[in-house]
């Protein structure tokens, strides 16, 4: 019996601050260079994605009441089950090592720029095992704060940079064709697609039947913000200048004032730093509850100190200064194998469990 | 157990944080940069000018009987600004801090001869101000820096103050550092920046003034344009919504106009292949002085100076584009990105060659000019008999 | 158990023995009845009131116990003193010892009757009590000015007259072992949720402990993160906020010999209420109760965002005031962070000062601090302005926040801030309230998670906690 229960309203700001934090930190840099104007229409494709996703896990979390991802694909696909459950933990703790390492790059490169990257990882690494360590329910309730923190600074920040914007950079439209954006889509799909673990939350929803409502709501909400963000930053620089910059939304935060404070970016680092902190901590409670589920453990708590220990190091990886390589991973090997795996095997699992109930339902 | 030691080692890693705090700025010796100058020297070298401000109480605080000189100009020569800052660095021992530039002024001969290998420093380096006021300046940058004579004790404060002014109607649209930045790569809208020029000296000081535009064309300065002119680019820009400006009606008789609400609709259309660009223009007009008696309850008067407003305003639009298209080559009014807009797919062949089609353009203006009642007089005239009196 | 045997000697020997010749035990010897019967009136000095024991028993005694025949069975005798005679409020009938001496050290006074055994003892209590005056800990503008003083009976009378309904429950519980301290929990029957009274009834049941002297111990005892810095108990000295509280529902308990009642469950947004919010009127009070949050949030914050910003962010700051913090800052000696760190510690001495100062030398204190602090460390250049404008901000702030024990744990976490910024400037401060934001997330009291009803958010009570809503638009729901 699972005893922590979150809210849809919790829910909704997990999911809202997961999407905006991810897509700040790991999709500017990727999606303005490459798409330009046209992103809009990569993120509409990204939440499509993600909203065909969430609908397979709604479908599974529905049958597999009070089951999380890891325990109901174990049910389905028997042996072969822990396989896509290593596969998906391994994806889970990839995801975090490589936010993480996003994270930490962008902060030691822009806001505090002597500080050592690890510094940050400690300091994040401590506070998101902290909030791993005492559950869901903490977790949950910070990011409603958290989450209308960052809703308020976003709408303060559309306000104040209004006076900088030239509607006329956003044109012209699909200027080569819908292909750049649309292969552009991998980028928010794959960053918006670290919700699967809408499936391991889904079992502590007080009213799971409106999960899906409640998710897509707080995924198309939090898009649809960063896709202003995104806009706003090409139509204030130009989209020339914008795809130079590692960060062009963190650029537009230093054009823009608000009232006599001229440099406003650093408040806004600091709410999307709070809002990598929730994600990192959702993440980090499923991989710890995950892998104590697929070991079979009473706590989770051993696991958060293991998990800890090697997410510390991710921004003292190998390579991981190596531009060239950390260029290939970011812009190749992770979207597609985020996507493979996101999409991929939840839809096989989907298959599965549908052919399995069908069959039942015959004999 | 396993879990008492990683507490510790947690602990441990804590303590580890503790010992450094990296990126602490040491406050005391922090010396705010207020403006860069960059100068060409005789050696065709970089010579980078730095005013630093010596923080002095506010006057409200009594800070008037402090006696200290209230900026300090450093300067140093290298092959990169960052070569020539580290020199100034190790001149004026402080701590630089380039958050708070006010403004970046550039010299003539520099920016004549390019700014490709400089700009580069300013896409790169962290702590700098995208907002800074970018400026050219006619004399050397380090002369105007150091010798300008402004009300306010540190002179960029007070250029920044008037360029960023969005009240004053004779302030001219000023360009921030990255609408420069970004302008200097594109072909379809160029630079034009604010130049600061020497009007008077006195003794040692030179009073200094902005309203000259210099026109860009690519990374290179072409050339500056009249005041008039660069007033008409700084509509059409849209960086100014107003002006004021004297039109001669007749023989001697001048009227002084106040523009206000000034709008711009730039359309492009392609006509036999031949690229023609419209412009209209709209806006109100005060009459805040005239030499000669109107009476402008007469339709007739008013219509005349309408007219001849319009004729004024349409002429030198015409003049001044013809002007930055045919003598300067450069597009600082931004009729590419309209092109661009428009037709995306001519665009691209046209864009390889755009400084070459801008002399071909075809030109369509429009001038929609309405007269606003404004000052203190009855039907905004003077009759005859008034001024008998 | 009956181990009285009625010998007058006997009963004496005994009882002085118990108390270990204590010399505040007082007795009278009298004859009573037609057949003068010896008897004795046995009391402990002090705890009872003379008058009353005059007046209600021994007059009586007297006069009265002419008609008192031996011939009579004792049972009848004793019956006749206790029911016809005495006339204090409580009569009991004891036969043993052992229920006998709890009562003497309570203030009752016994009377015991040659050849009788059976002792009567009736309740001449009168302790010497403060009388209610305003309480000094917060004094209102506007609203009542009685406060709670050292006796129970009294408080609980306080609270009782402003909520006259048969639902409210007074639930009576005796906790030390040697102190044997009256504790009364106090709520309404059909309000206070049934799990919350039964979880506070099961803890003031486990409470194993010596004495109790004050409701601070029963505090500790009885709070849900015995290690967290923050109060999940709420105490007052002011009757009118234990019955707003009891008619919302909650639980309060109050202790004998102090004149702070607790609350039950508190969560921070009742610690930033006051009472007196509810007298003023609804905008008034809805703005005054933004400043205190804002207020909170100051002393928590602000000398360490100063620090924060200024060590690692300067590019934050507006342009001419960075120009004026740095000319004031000029020649001053100490670094920014011991600045900040011993103009706070200065605020907290001068504070600690003035609570320990006789009343007419504190404005001495005051005096002391303004100038010296104020003037002369400034113009001798050896603080600058700014953090002195820093400290007494966050000094203001502190005070309106209206709960003694928050402040005072607001302050402290402050301290802790401050360090934090020192070493990551305004990254460091976001870590600090990460690891506040976990702690308050997840500690509870009685239950009601500590940071309702924002997180988990409830929006009816959140509109409530934020703004003070008009009594008229209430109406519906108070029927």
């Amino acid at each position: 019996m699972i005893k922590n229960k979150i809210s849809n309203g919790q829910f909704f700001f997990i999911i809202f601050v997961a999407i905006a934090s991810l897509t700040f930190f790991s999709v500017p840099s990727q999606l303005v260079g490459k798409v330009k104007q046209d992103l809009w229409f990569s993120m509409v494709l990204g939440t499509l994605i993600d909203v065909y996703v969430a609908s397979l896990l709604y479908w599974l979390g529905l049958k597999y009441r009070e089951q999380s991802l890891i325990q109901y694909t174990n049910e389905i696909m028997g042996f072969l089950g822990r396989v896509i459950n290593v596969i998906y933990l391994i994806f889970f703790l990839g995801a975090i090592i490589t936010s993480m390492w996003i994270f930490c790059d962008f902060l030691s490169r822009s806001f505090m720029p002597e500080t050592p990257r690890i510094v940050f990882s400690i300091t994040m690494t401590i506070c998101a095992g902290f909030a791993a360590g005492k559950g869901i329910e903490t977790i949950a309730r910070l990011s409603q704060i958290i989450g209308v923190l960052i809703l308020l600074t976003s709408l303060i920040l559309f306000a104040s940079a209004l006076p900088y914007v030239h509607i006329g950079l956003l044109f012209p439209q699909f200027e080569n064709g819908f292909l750049p954006s649309t292969l552009g889509a991998i980028y928010p799909g794959s960053w918006f697609g670290i919700c699967v673990i809408m499936g391991m939350l889904m079992p502590h929803m007080k009213a799971p039947k409106k999960t899906l409502k409640v998710k897509v709501s707080a995924v198309i909400l939090g898009s649809f913000i960063m896709t202003l963000f995104l806009l706003y930053s090409i139509a204030t620089m130009g989209s020339n200048m914008a795809g130079q910059f590692e960060n062009p939304i963190y650029i537009l935060t230093r054009i823009s004032h608000f009232i006599i404070f001229e440099r406003i970016e650093v408040l806004l680092l600091l709410i999307f730093i709070s809002g990598s902190f929730i994600t990192i901590s959702t993440l980090f409670y499923s991989v710890t509850v995950g892998t104590a589920q697929l070991f079979k453990n009473r706590t989770h708590t051993i696991w958060v100190y293991i998990f800890g220990s090697i997410i510390i190091f991710s921004p003292v990886f190998p390579y991981s200064q190596n531009s060239y390589i950390v260029e290939e991973y970011l812009s190749h090997w992770f979207p597609y194998v985020a996507l493979s795996i996101e999409g991929g095997l939840t839809t096989l699992i989907f298959l599965v469990a549908l052919i399995k109930t069908s069959v039942k339902n015959k004999s | 157990m396993v879990i008492r030691y990683l507490k510790c080692i947690v602990a441990a890693s804590m303590i580890m944080m503790i010992s450094g705090c990296w990126s602490q700025i040491n406050f005391d010796q922090l010396t705010v940069v207020s403006a860069i100058g960059l100068d060409l020297d005789e050696d065709q070298k970089l010579q980078v000018s730095l005013q630093l401000v010596n923080p002095t109480l506010p006057v409200a605080a009594g800070g008037a009987t402090q006696q200290r000189r209230a900026v300090a100009i450093y300067t140093a020569t290298g092959h990169t600004i960052h070569e020539a800052i580290e020199i100034i660095k190790k001149q004026s021992k402080k701590n630089l801090f380039f958050s708070q530039t006010r403004a970046i002024l550039i010299s003539e001969k520099l920016a004549k001869n390019g700014l490709s290998n400089i700009v580069d420093y300013f896409w790169r380096e962290p702590n700098q101000n995208f907002n800074s006021w970018v400026l050219i300046s006619n004399s050397t940058a380090k002369d105007a820096l150091s010798r300008s004579k402004e009300l306010l004790a540190v002179s960029s404060d007070e250029w920044k103050a008037y360029l960023k002014d969005k009240t004053n109607n004779t302030a001219r649209g000023g360009i921030e550092l990255y609408q420069f930045l970004s302008r200097l790569n594109q072909s379809s809208y160029e630079a034009a920046v604010p130049g600061i020029s020497p009007f008077a000296s006195e003794s040692k000081q030179i009073i200094m003034e902005i309203g000259k535009l210099a026109v860009f064309n690519g990374d290179k300065m072409s050339g500056w344009l009249s005041l008039d002119e660069s007033r008409i680019v700084n509509w059409l820009s849209r960086s100014s919504k107003t002006g004021v400006i004297q039109v001669k009606i007749k023989n001697d008789e001048f009227i002084d106009f106040d523009l206000t609400n000034i709008h711009i609709k730039t359309t492009a259309q392609f006509k036999n292949n031949q690229l023609v660009m419209s412009i209209l223009m709209k806006c109100d007009a005060h009459i805040k002085t005239s030499t000669e008696a109107l009476d402008l309850a007469s339709q007739q008067v008013s219509h005349t100076i309408e007219t001849k407003l319009n004729q004024y305003l349409n002429t030198g639009i015409k003049h001044t584009l013809h002007k930055t298209f045919d003598t300067y080559q450069s597009d600082a009014v931004g009729f590419g990105d309209v092109v661009h807009r428009t037709y995306p797919e001519k665009w691209k062949s046209i864009e390889a060659n755009w400084g070459a089609t801008l002399k071909t353009i075809e030109l369509a203006v429009d001038t929609d000019v309405r007269l606003v009642k404004s000052g203190l007089l009855i039907n905004r005239s003077i009759k005859k008999d008034d001024k008998d009196d | 158990m009956r181990n009285f045997t009625g010998t007058l000697k006997a009963a004496f020997e005994y009882i002085d023995q118990e108390l270990g010749h204590s010399s505040d035990l007082s007795f009278r010897q009298c004859q009573i009845g037609s057949d003068n019967t010896p008897a004795l009136i046995m009391w402990v000095d002090g705890l009872i009131n003379k008058q009353s024991l005059n007046n209600d028993i021994i007059s009586p005694l007297m006069s009265g116990s002419r008609s008192i025949n031996r011939v009579d069975s004792d049972e009848t005798t004793i019956n006749f003193i206790s029911h016809s005679l005495i006339t204090t409020t409580e009569v009991i009938q004891v036969t043993s010892y052992e229920s006998l001496i709890p009562l003497l050290i309570n203030g009752w006074s016994v009377v015991i009757i040659e050849g009788i055994d059976i002792m009567i003892a009736a309740n001449t209590q009168g302790l010497e009590t403060r009388s209610i005056d305003e309480p000094a800990s917060t004094s209102v503008i506007r609203g009542p000015r009685d406060g709670f003083v050292e006796s129970i009976d009294t408080n609980i009378s306080l609270i009782r007259r402003r909520v006259k309904n048969k639902l409210v429950r007074v639930e009576n519980h005796w906790i030390g072992n040697m102190s044997h301290t009256k504790i009364a929990m106090m709520y309404i029957f059909d309000r206070a949720n049934p799990d919350t009274v039964s979880e506070v009834r099961t803890r003031l049941d486990h409470i194993d402990i010596d004495a109790i002297l004050e409701s601070q111990y029963i505090e500790d005892l009885i709070k849900d993160s015995p290690s967290s810095f923050f109060p999940t108990v709420y105490s007052t000295e002011r009757p009118d906020d234990v019955a707003g509280a009891i008619l919302e529902g909650r639980v309060a308990i109050i202790v004998d010999g102090t004149p702070f009642a607790l609350v039950l469950p508190c969560t921070l947004f009742h610690l930033l209420k006051t009472t007196e919010d509810l007298y003023l009127s609804y905008p008034i009070a809805t703005f005054i109760r933004w400043i205190r949050f804002i207020g909170f949030f100051i002393t928590l914050l602000l000398p360490a965002s100063y620090l924060g910003v200024l060590t690692y962010h300067p590019e934050m700051v507006p342009p001419q005031l960075l120009s004026s913090i740095l000319s004031a800052r000029d020649g001053v000696p100490f670094p920014l962070l011991m600045e900040t760190l011993l103009m706070e510690l200065t605020f907290e001495g001068l504070r600690e000062a003035s609570i320990r100062m006789p009343k007419s030398i504190g404005s001495a204190i005051s005096i002391v601090g303004a100038l010296v602090i104020g003037e002369s460390a400034v113009k001798a250049g050896i603080i600058s302005s700014p953090s002195v404008i820093i400290v007494a901000g966050t000094a203001i702030a502190s005070f309106t926040i209206p709960s003694i024990s928050l402040s005072a744990t607001i302050r402290l976490l402050r301290f802790v801030m401050i360090i934090l910024a020192s070493f990551l400037g305004l990254y460091g401060i976001m870590i600090g309230l990460f690891l506040l934001g976990i702690h308050l997330s997840s500690i509870k009291s009685v239950g009601m998670p500590y940071l309702a009803p924002f997180a988990p958010f409830r929006p009816k009570e959140a509109e409530r906690a934020l703004v003070r809503v008009p009594w008229f638009t209430l109406r519906k729901r108070q029927k």
